[in-house]
């Protein structure tokens, strides 16, 4: 099963079982994630593992330091089971990601990993399982190399929503690592008959009639538990996809940057000066895919472009911003499909800030999927939801065979 | 017949700020070290590392901001502005482009060109880069202990005319850094760095010249070389033709010239944009006011204090607070002495000379020099002896009143003794008698002399005019 896994070391998997078990056997106080085995992607520093970010570019990378997560996690007793393959900086070219499948075929509880446009609760639906983007500034990113800043924050895959939950509260809260962290206070919780839920209209168009299935299904069984849908438009979402290329490109481009071949990766042996050097390491040790992307923000982040590219788009995010905030002012949920070829549906949160779950399919694991969006910070109402549509609809649904 | 030109000059002065860390990190600001010993993930630029932004560089920007009349914006922002050469670790200097933590301050100067308002545009925070080490054999190595140390960068108007006036700001700025206490401003450690926009134009034209951005100034001396060199390179070319480029150029304090270092530095796009990794800096009103509530002195505080409590004339009070320690060394004196303008003679007459920096270095204690211009003022000693026994007291750290009796330096104030001594060399002196008494003032002069030296010094030459003219007039 190794083969799900970049990097795995089963002999320390089991050194660390041995002393977690000692610490049981000891009465010891026990941490929140006690035993948990969490499979992380390859993009989170790990000091005693290969963090390669499916880059040449950092093959030989094993970073001195601990992501502030990956110290969480531990504190509280977890397993660092190994190192999950991601594409190249997490634009590369596109690679089957095994984050969904170590929960499923390799006895791990939890995958972490980043979620810049939607990754995460894409792969999670695609397995048919829970996936999380938290409120952004809610999780600490130090030591996550991302691919945007300011679109990316940690997400978690599980196979159910109370440990979803429990990772979620262990690993949130200011770090002082981080200067967009923040320490998260709950918002009131509201009976479950009392959720206002808003579904897009722009989400709706075009749908196939499995995914129209779902959504219609879907929506009977939250109004069955006593939430009131409401159709809803969000104008500017059409923009979301197109905003975010631009923002995702520029920030990327100068994350980059560093990649010279001065500290780590490929490095050419002739070259004639500083610039030739830089030339040669990026032209050999980075990816076409890769190499595309940077062009691109370099393209919109030039002064003759600037204003009409980066600018214009930054205008765009807060009138985004400002549309869906408006609607959390009247509901609770935005409720909208997830399918893995369109980050239109998903994108959106990473551009608001604002928390979702992926909720696994009905009809169709591992197809497509839910996703419910709440207000920034409004994660517990998100758990809540997630947890009625585990037990009440989806659980009861598979106990009972044949559903209609 | 030859046009007349007008030397435009704008400056951007570097400071570095003495913060116990460094601006995004915890490493420890420390001038020197082993090379790489004060680094870390983070000022490193290691992937996934984050920038925290060390609140005391933003109080410390707007303390120099208040100082130099500046508007504190209320909201910043930090840019990164990108660019390739291993002196990062990430590729970007953290810089503020838009909107930065102070603007639109100014600085009143004097200067042998007279008085005058120079503008401040701007005053921004940024890290500094480390330094590439170029070694013969081992080729090129990086020390990023600089790397991450926090800086202001503090950009003037186009206000200076000539290097007289650019010496007198760069002076003034100096000192109000250090008055501040957010930076050592030494030049020759690079903590005070200097580059300097030159432009000619004819005069009376309102169009600016193409400017030249001279850069590796690490001295005053060498500051106002360049601007002479420059000048008059940029005249000749003028003059003869040539069309001048926009172009960054070092200078070569051995050759004393400037030379082309790389053409048009606008050209280069830096791609600068908000630093997504940070928030923005909301500085408030309470903040503000508590650092102008805070803030010591400033020069021009003190000299007009010196100027209307002390009497003291405009240059000499500029002169003792041109430095944070002759003020603070002439404060600590004048409570010591009855005549502040004595001990102002004394202070920038003799006692500056001594200074072993240009930070006023001084080996001998205010209470002791307060104590020597207390004999100054009773006629213990005259002023000739204290040039000899504040030499000695430098020397060998005695007391002026240990030198005094060792070296017998008393004045001489009694009539009784001076007297015969007076009618002797009256008595040696008959040509300058004659010449004096026939109307020549000056002739009592070398008899007084003459009185001096028979004394080695110590009479009181008040008293020996006296007795002389008496004497003479009979």
């Amino acid at each position: 099963m190794d083969k799900l896994y970049k990097t795995i070391d089963r002999e320390k998997i089991k050194q660390r079982e041995k002393v977690l078990q000692l610490k049981k056997e000891n009465g010891e106080t026990l941490g929140n994630l006690f035993g948990m085995r969490i499979a992380l992607e390859d993009s989170i520093s790990t000091k005693e593992m290969l963090t390669s970010v499916g880059a040449k570019m950092l093959e030989n990378y094993i970073p001195p330091f601990d992501a502030t997560i990956v110290e969480k996690v531990l504190d509280e007793d977890a397993i660092v089971t190994g190192k999950i393959d991601i594409r190249e900086f997490g634009v590369g070219k596109k690679i089957d990601s095994n984050l969904g499948r170590v929960l499923k075929e390799d006895g791990a509880d939890v995958s972490i990993g980043g979620d810049t446009s939607g990754e995460i609760r894409i792969e999670a639906v695609e397995s048919g399982l829970y996936g999380l983007k938290p409120t952004y500034g809610s999780i600490s990113r130090y030591g996550v190399i991302g691919s945007a800043p300011s679109l990316e924050q940690v997400g978690i895959i599980s196979k159910d929503v109370e440990t979803m939950k429990k990772v979620f509260y262990t690993i949130s809260g200011k770090d002082k690592k981080d200067s967009t962290t923040f320490n998260r206070k709950d918002i009131e919780l509201k009976g479950i008959d009392k959720i206002k839920i808003g579904v897009p209209k722009e989400y709706l168009k075009d749908l196939d009639e499995a995914l129209q299935k779902e959504m219609d299904k879907t929506l009977e069984e939250f109004k069955k538990l006593g939430c009131s849908i409401d159709y809803i438009t969000i104008p500017s979402a059409k923009y979301a996809s197109s905003i975010y290329n631009i923002l995702q490109a520029a920030e990327f481009s100068s994350d980059m940057g560093k990649f010279d071949g001065v500290f780590y990766g490929y490095r050419t042996k002739g070259h004639l000066d500083n610039e030739d050097f830089f030339k040669q390491n990026r032209t050999k040790g980075l990816s076409i895919d890769v190499k595309k992307k940077i062009m691109f923000g370099n393209f919109v982040l030039s002064k003759d472009n600037y204003e009409d590219y980066y600018e214009k788009s930054q205008k765009i995010r807060t009138l985004i911003k400002d549309e869906v905030n408006k609607r959390f002012e009247q509901y609770d949920i935005i409720l909208s499909p997830i399918v893995g070829e369109d980050i239109n549906y998903t994108v959106i949160a990473n551009i608001v800030g604002t928390p979702e779950i992926s909720l696994p399919s009905i009809y169709e694991k591992e197809k497509f999927g839910i996703g419910i969006m709440g207000k920034s910070s409004n994660e517990e109402l998100l758990f809540k939801l997630a947890l009625n549509y585990e037990e009440k609809i989806l659980n009861s649904k598979e106990e009972g065979g044949k559903d209609e | 017949m030859s046009k007349e030109y007008e030397t435009v000059i704008g400056l951007e002065v570097h400071v570095e700020l003495k913060t116990k860390s460094k601006i995004f990190c915890s490493c420890e600001v420390d001038f020197g070290g082993e090379p790489n010993t004060h680094c870390c993930p983070i000022c490193i630029g290691l992937p996934g590392t984050l920038p925290t932004l060390n609140e005391k560089v933003v109080e410390y920007a707007i303390k120099a901001g208040v100082s130099t009349n500046c508007e504190i914006t209320r909201r910043g922002k930090q840019d990164r502005k990108n660019y390739f050469y291993p002196d990062s670790g990430k590729a970007y200097q953290i810089s503020q482009n838009e909107l930065p933590i102070c603007h639109g301050g100014y600085l009143d100067i004097e200067s042998e060109d007279g008085q005058k308002r120079i503008g401040i545009t701007r005053i921004h925070i940024e890290e500094d880069a480390g330094k590439l080490v170029h070694d013969p054999e081992l080729g090129t190595l990086i020390d990023y202990n600089r790397g991450g140390v926090p800086l202001i960068e503090i950009v003037s108007e186009p206000d200076f005319r000539s290097e007289h006036e650019v010496k007198a700001y760069l002076q003034k700025l100096r000192t109000i850094m250090i008055y501040i206490d957010v930076s050592d401003a030494k030049m020759n450690e690079g903590s005070f760095r200097c580059d300097v926009n030159l432009s000619i134009r004819e005069k009376g034209e309102e169009k600016f010249g193409v400017r030249a951005e001279i850069k590796n100034l690490n001295s005053f001396n060498s500051i106002m070389r360049a601007i002479e060199y420059e000048r008059k390179r940029q005249i000749k070319a003028i003059e003869s033709g040539e069309t001048l480029v926009q172009e960054t150029r070092g200078y070569d304090d051995e050759k004393r010239i400037t030379y082309s270092m790389r053409e048009k530095e606008d050209a280069t796009d830096y791609r600068y944009f908000p630093d997504p990794d940070l928030m923005p800096i909301v500085i408030d009103e309470d903040t503000i006011e508590k650092i102008i509530k805070n803030l010591p002195e400033l020069p021009d505080t003190r000299k007009r204090m010196y100027m209307d409590k002390y009497g003291l004339s405009a240059y000499d009070a500029e002169q003792i607070v041109s430095s944070k320690k002759s003020a603070d060394y002439f404060q600590e004196c004048v409570e010591l002495v009855k005549s502040p303008k004595i001990l102002a003679n004394i202070l920038i007459g003799e006692i500056f000379g001594l200074s072993t920096s240009d930070e006023f270095d001084i080996e001998i204690s205010p209470q002791d020099l307060g104590e020597l211009v207390r004999f100054l003022e009773d006629g213990t000693i005259n002023n000739n002896s204290a040039k000899q026994i504040i030499k000695l007291m430098n020397e060998t750290q005695k007391t002026a009143k240990e030198i005094i009796k060792e070296k017998n330096l008393e004045q001489i104030n009694s009539r009784e003794i001076l007297e015969p001594l007076i009618n002797g060399i009256i008595s040696q002196s008959q040509k300058a008698v004659e010449e004096y008494q026939a109307g020549k003032e000056k002739a009592l002069q070398s008899i007084i002399g003459k009185i001096m030296k028979e004394t080695k010094g110590r009479a009181n030459p008040e008293m020996s005019k006296t007795i002389l003219e008496e004497k003479l007039k009979k």
